[in-house]
């Protein structure tokens, strides 16, 4: 009987676990690994669930993957290489690419939320 | 009474899962999103709408007949210009917002919920070169 009991109170955890799970987004991303990307764009600002989320839009240098960057840093500037630690994951903001005047509501994109972002120690030598 | 736990249990289950199915759900029917060409005659705006909702966007004119059409196209992020002509993407809501054009009465004007806008460039036109 007891084990009975223990088996449907694991089920029911993990039933709650699943529907928390469903209703908080994709979990991919969660590392504090360092990425180096190229920023696309100057300060920039998506919206998402109705508010303003300020950052810059990226590129990753290894893969070409673009990114959002949510931070409300304001002192880079396009096409800076900038080093970023923080989690990611799926997202569908509405968006306003400045380049082509095109405003996008879902527009699908991953965003990265930054802990730490500094210059490349490269961007950074100064130059002959 | 020792069964009631386990009629309860799928029962409340069912209901959570049936619940979040309810959560998010969006209750208006599906219809297809329109292309229109439109050109913003004001300036960015925030407006609250038949239904209550505060949104914000633009008053935009739309259609190739004379008079031309009005529509309060609803956006996010407002960075367009007034005089801008834009292809836009999107749906009527059947919600609408009152507004009064000079010295003309309140008119009511629908929402149309924008989904995508990119600038109406026309093509130069095809002049055949001199000889």
């Amino acid at each position: 009987m007891r084990t009975r009991l223990a088996l449907r109170s694991a089920i029911s955890l993990m039933v709650a676990l699943v529907l928390v799970g469903c209703r908080s987004g994709p979990t991919e991303g969660w590392s504090s690994r360092v990425r180096t990307m190229i920023l696309t764009s100057d300060p920039t600002e998506i919206v998402m669930s109705s508010s303003k989320v300020p950052g810059y839009w990226a590129r990753e240098a290894s893969s070409g993957q673009e990114f959002f960057l949510h931070t409300s840093a304001r002192s880079f500037k396009k096409g800076s290489r900038v080093t970023v630690e923080g989690p990611f994951g799926s997202a569908y903001p509405a968006v306003f690419r400045d380049e082509a005047g095109v405003y996008l509501r879902g527009y699908s994109t991953l965003v990265l939320v930054v802990w730490k972002m500094e210059k490349e120690a490269a961007d950074r030598a100064p130059r002959p | 009474m020792r069964r009631a736990p386990e009629v309860l249990l799928p029962s409340l289950l069912l209901g959570l899962a049936l619940l979040q199915a309810g959560c998010q759900s969006d209750l208006r029917p599906w219809v297809p999103p329109e292309d229109h060409k439109a050109k913003i005659i004001s300036e960015a705006m925030f407006v609250r709408t038949g239904r209550g909702d505060y949104v914000d966007g633009y008053l935009a004119e739309y259609g190739a007949e004379a008079p031309k059409r009005r529509m309060f196209m609803v956006l996010e992020i407002p960075r367009y210009l007034r005089g801008e002509r834009l292809i836009v993407t999107g749906r009527f809501t059947g919600d609408s917002v009152r507004m009064s054009f000079g010295d003309q009465d309140q008119e009511t004007v629908p929402v149309f919920e924008l989904e995508r806008g990119a600038p109406d460039v026309p093509a130069a036109p095809d002049v055949p070169a001199l000889k």
